[in-house]
């Protein structure tokens, strides 16, 4: 049979099967739910929120007390018992319903400590004991993963006891003494849990005396005073201190946050949905049934500062009732303005189940996920690939390869299945979840209504379909004969690569009989050790593949980079066609860090290919070079155009030389390389720089850079993990322009300059660019910016490469100009810069 | 601190601190070598009295070109010149504190009094047994033990963590993993010999064991002259005046 004979016939998929489709599925107990993402703007909340607690003081305080509590984890107490005691005295919001709270607080945790110790005490005498057996405590100490265990059995002991005497404390209700017993305490376990109670106490003594309680509270108590612990909290807790600056109600919700937004959730849900959903505080929480409504955290949302995004997921609904819910939803969307994420496309996921066993590939085949995917702007989407195309694309043809007598439909489900079990794919058929979760459908979902019940009745519609083997039989084979059509290429990938092997090796072997020195590649690589280490031991690596079992090959790492192959192909196939006008040149100083380059003079066009060896830092490799073997090579430096490339892929060439060379030579290797790269170039303009971020962590102890330099710059610093404090002045510096820029000490200047806060890990990238230690130094210095302090890193040049610098370095005008576009963003003025130029002409005018 | 070095310390002249006093400084105490203020900036200065410049140099001194061979030291400087330089020399070490550049004392008034000044800026530390006296003393014990060589550098690790266990510091301990205890281990070594080969002592009492802004244990002046004599100390140029 030939393929263009084949003329398919689609199973109806148009609105009125879709309602008939509808109609019939309830019979077959099919089930659907939503997962609605969206952005539910703050100042509705606010709204919302405001109408629903009113001007009720007890609600006010009862939310202080309970939400605002929790949500800033001042103390991570249990909240549910706070509750329990709040509804049971009466409603006032008292000094006493607090009191209560923490004793019962108290209580719980006295209740389960001794639970869970009851036993752990037992086994702690009787190790104490046996202290001598030291088997017995060691094994003990195993089994509660303690590292020295008699000493942790010391601890635990005390604790314990403490813990019977806090009781007592407990039962004559004393607040006060508890405070009293913190200070004293020697157990210091113990203490940190009292202390994390007494925050919590002190926290709401805070809050009611603050302004819309503070008359409510004088009325009852007259003036409350908690300066007895005031200067017991000074010197541990100030931080706390600024924590609790609160004024009031209206305050606090002026900017709200998850609960606000669940409380008003819950809210609209009774009026509109008349249900009460339930709230999760994380990402993927698994306790659920099927019967509730959820709200949910989302993280795959990019909310503006004025919205709160979440995700609403549905219980599993009869389908006419989720049509209707799904009615409802839009109606409370376009009530209270939900919107969707105009930055990343949001999502609306529909799942749906049927108690029938499912043909997988029947239903990627039926679905059409590619014309939801396309109604909804969604192909490019990498939460949501579309199985068909992935199936087209990869998994059948590779399949083919191993095609016997054995294959059979049953060979194709599978491969289906692998397809779709996945979190990602259009079609998400996870093997651990009972429903199939349709990802086709979101980006601007909540303006197009009449699409999402569509895709939902198509959704419910192929499902029936996949669900029964005799329903259009026909037509499924010949979908997926076409699907199969597409046979690969007789050569495979592997074949390939052995070409490429074969070519790669000739042009070797030849490079190694040739001998005639040209070209020197001044090559810089970041994290270059590993780089080139996992380029010839990772499987993965296009470079282990090259050569296989040849970790000495000076193959460059340049081929690493995907988009390159096609400038390396073509110079491979340039070689191949003109052997005869193809010179192989080696370094000049050194066999085992061969540098190579190909020149194609027959037509006039020079091509390179470079094979760098050994990874130098820039200044080392300018150092090679002035100590290379022949002093009389002319060296001529060639500004890499491709240099943003290699730093996009984590790595850079800064410059090369060649030799022996001519400036006609430069120019059209510069145009050459330009021409084959460029492509590659314009490519990666439009992608973004990555930027790292600075971990939590480093505010602990944080490292601060003074750069005075091209690092002033934001667009270069940028690509490093820094965040910027600002302009600052390094007092005692004199900043100078030689070959590169420099501070040195004088007391009579002041160097200005941009103060950055990195971490460890920056520092280190940026010693390497600087040429730590051979090129620059870098020392601890006092710099003020912002009329604060800083001790900061500085990088200055060492007093060789200073000297050296001084007599033959001059900056190129691209260096300068990066340094007055740095000094431009940062607001700074261009009195050193333009002095140390001036400076710099009038030193080489003198010579 | 020794009973001589409380008889010659260093007094600045009444004006000088009363300058001092209006520009936001603090008076923090004084020792045989230097005065000790805290700047508006929080920094610690340690004003050194103009007696041991030398005269030679004094009279053709400009800014900038001032080192510490241009001083008459006693031996009680030498010993803490040497301490400043070995904390500039390992700036990434974080057990030591930070010393700003050797530098003139840049007030007006002093240049109209023809008079020099100079001083070390060093960064501020917090007393560690304000935290827990009982554990700065176990600092004092185990700087001991490292060295005279009764503790092993694979054990320092464990006596840290669990053996002098204080939830009190643990803010401070929590900083120190096993590479960072090591180079706390060398340092201690390190100052010993530097101690040893110039006939200083080690002096690592629980208050030389400090708290810098960063959380971690700095080291503070560790070293004292072993025989001190008047000549050594000097006698106190300011008391005459």
């Amino acid at each position: 049979m030939k393929t263009n004979e084949i003329t398919l016939t689609e199973a109806a998929m148009n609105p009125s099967e879709f309602g008939n489709a509808i109609a019939q599925s309830e019979n077959m107990g099919v089930l659907v739910g939503f997962e609605f993402e969206f952005c539910f703007p703050k100042n509705k909340i606010q709204e919302l929120f405001l109408s629903k607690v009113g001007d009720s003081i007890d609600k006010q305080v009862r939310y202080i007390l309970s939400i605002k509590l929790i949500r800033d984890n001042v103390a991570k107490l249990d909240i549910i018992s706070f509750s329990k005691i709040i509804t049971s005295v009466d409603k006032k919001p008292t000094l006493e319903v607090y009191k209560n709270y923490i004793d019962s607080v108290l209580s719980s945790f006295i209740n389960e400590y001794n639970k869970t110790t009851a036993e752990l005490l037992k086994l702690i005498n009787g190790a104490i004991y046996n202290k001598y057996d030291i088997n017995n405590v060691v094994s003990l100490g195993a089994k509660f993963k303690w590292l020295n265990p008699i000493l942790q059995l010391e601890h635990r002991k005390q604790e314990i006891q403490y813990i019977a005497l806090l009781s007592d404390i407990i039962r004559s209700n004393l607040l006060d003494t508890i405070f009293v017993q913190k200070i004293n305490a020697k157990n210091l376990n113990f203490k940190n849990q009292a202390r994390k109670l007494a925050d919590a106490a002190r926290f709401a003594l805070s809050l009611l005396k603050t302004a819309d309680f503070i008359t409510a509270i004088e009325r009852e108590f007259g003036n409350v005073s908690d300066d007895d612990y005031a200067d017991n909290y000074t010197i541990d807790h100030k931080g706390l201190q600024s924590e609790f600056r609160v004024t009031s109600f209206s305050e606090l919700i002026k900017n709200p946050g998850w609960y606000e937004m669940g409380a008003v959730m819950k809210m609209l849900c009774e009026k509109y949905l008349n249900t009460k959903p339930i709230l999760f505080n994380s990402y993927h929480e698994r306790k659920k049934d099927s019967t509730h409504w959820y709200i949910e955290p989302d993280g795959s949302l990019r909310p503006t500062s004025e919205e709160i995004s979440l995700e609403f997921v549905s219980p599993p609904m009869k389908p006419r009732d989720a049509i209707q819910a799904l009615q409802i939803f839009y109606q409370m969307a376009s009530d209270y303005e939900f919107r969707t994420s105009k930055e990343r496309k949001t999502g609306c996921h529909i799942n749906v189940s049927i108690p029938d066993k499912i043909d997988l590939m029947k239903l990627a085949l039926f679905t059409g996920d590619q014309y939801i995917l396309q109604q909804f702007g969604r192909e490019n989407n990498s939460y949501a690939r579309s199985v068909y195309a992935e199936l087209k694309s990869k998994k059948i043809s590779s399949a083919l390869y191993s095609i016997d007598d054995k294959f059979t439909l049953k060979t194709i489900a599978d491969i289906a299945e692998r397809t779709m079990d996945s979190h990602s794919a259009s079609i998400s058929a996870e093997s651990d979840k009972k429903f199939i979760s349709f990802r086709g459908v979101g980006s601007d979902y909540l303006s197009q209504f009449q699409n999402v019940v569509n895709a939902s009745a198509r959704f419910v519609r192929s499902m029936m379909i996949a669900s029964d083997p005799t329903l259009y039989r026909d037509d499924y084979l010949k979908k997926l004969y076409t699907l199969l059509k597409k046979y690969p290429s007789t050569t495979t990938s592997a074949q390939r690569t052995r070409k490429k092997v074969e070519r790669i090796r000739t042009l070797r072997n030849t490079i190694e009989s040739e001998g005639i020195p040209v070209l020197i590649i001044d090559a810089y690589v970041r994290d270059g050790a590993k780089k080139l280490k996992d380029a010839f031991t990772s499987d993965s690596s296009f470079l282990y593949n090259l050569i296989p079992g040849n970790t000495k090959t000076n193959v460059g790492f340049i081929v690493q980079v995907d988009k390159k192959q096609e400038v390396i192909d073509n110079l491979i196939s340039a070689i191949s066609t003109n052997q005869n006008d193809v010179k192989y040149y080696n370094s000049p100083w050194d066999k085992d860090e061969t540098v190579t380059a190909i020149t194609n003079s027959a037509d006039g066009v020079y091509r390179v290919i470079f094979y760098p060896k050994t990874m130098l830092g820039y200044n080392q490799f300018r150092k090679r070079l002035q100590k290379g073997p022949d002093k009389s090579l002319n060296h001529i430096r060639v500004q890499m155009p491709g240099s943003s490339i290699m730093r996009y892929y984590g790595w850079r060439l800064n410059s090369f030389s060649m030799m022996p060379g001519s400036s006609e030579f430069a120019t059209k290797l510069t145009a050459n390389i330009k021409a084959e790269i460029g492509n590659v170039l314009d490519d990666l303009k439009k992608t973004k720089t990555r930027r790292r971020k600075l971990p939590e962590s480093v505010s602990k102890a944080p490292i601060y850079y003074f750069a005075y330099g091209m690092l002033t710059s934001d667009r270069i610093m940028n690509q490093y993990a820094a965040n910027k404090i600002g302009s600052a002045a390094l007092s005692g510096y004199k900043f100078e322009l030689l070959g590169h820029a420099n501070v040195i000490r004088d007391n009579q200047h002041t160097c200005q300059g941009v103060l950055w806060q990195i971490d460890a890990e920056t520092l280190q990238e940026l010693d390497a660019l600087e040429g730590y230690p051979d090129y620059y130094t870098r020392k601890k210095v006092r710099v003020v910016s912002k009329n604060k302090t800083y001790n900061a890193w500085v990088y200055t040049m060492t007093d060789s490469s200073r000297a050296n610098s001084y007599e033959h370095g001059h900056p190129s005008n691209n260096y300068v100009n990066t340094i007055a576009a740095g000094y431009r963003s940062a607001g700074m003025s261009f009195n050193q810069l333009n002095a140390a130029i001036r400076e710099l002409n009038s030193r080489f005018e003198e010579q | 601190m020794k009973t001589k070095e409380i008889i010659s310390e260093v007094k600045l002249p009444a004006t000088l601190r009363s300058i001092l006093y209006n520009k936001g400084y603090k008076f923090l105490g004084a020792g045989v070598e230097h005065s000790v203020w805290q700047g508006p900036d929080n920094y610690v200065y340690k004003i050194l009295p103009p007696r041991f410049i030398k005269e030679e140099t004094a009279k053709e001194l400009h800014f900038g070109s001032l080192s510490p061979e241009d001083l008459y030291m006693t031996a009680s400087q030498r010993c803490f010149i040497s301490w400043v330089e070995y904390c500039q020399q390992h700036q990434s070490n974080n057990f030591l504190p930070f010393f700003d550049d050797w530098q003139p004392f840049t007030h007006k008034f002093i240049r109209n009094d023809k008079t020099y000044y100079y001083m070390y800026i060093q960064c501020r530390t917090e007393r560690l047994f304000q935290l827990s006296l009982e554990w700065s003393r176990a600092l004092q014990e185990l700087a001991h033990d490292i060295t005279v060589g009764k503790l092993p550098k694979d054990r320092l690790y464990d006596r840290l963590k669990y053996d002098l266990y204080d939830q009190r510091v643990y803010e401070v301990i929590s900083h120190m993993g096993a590479k960072e205890t090591g180079i706390f281990y060398d340092t201690i070594v390190e100052l010993e010999q530097i101690a040893k080969t110039n006939s200083y002592r080690l002096d690592l009492h629980g208050d030389n064991f400090m708290l810098g802004s960063d959380g971690h244990i700095v080291i503070n002046d560790p070293f004292f002259i072993r025989y001190s004599n008047a000549s050594t100390l000097g006698t106190n140029y300011f008391n005459m005046s």
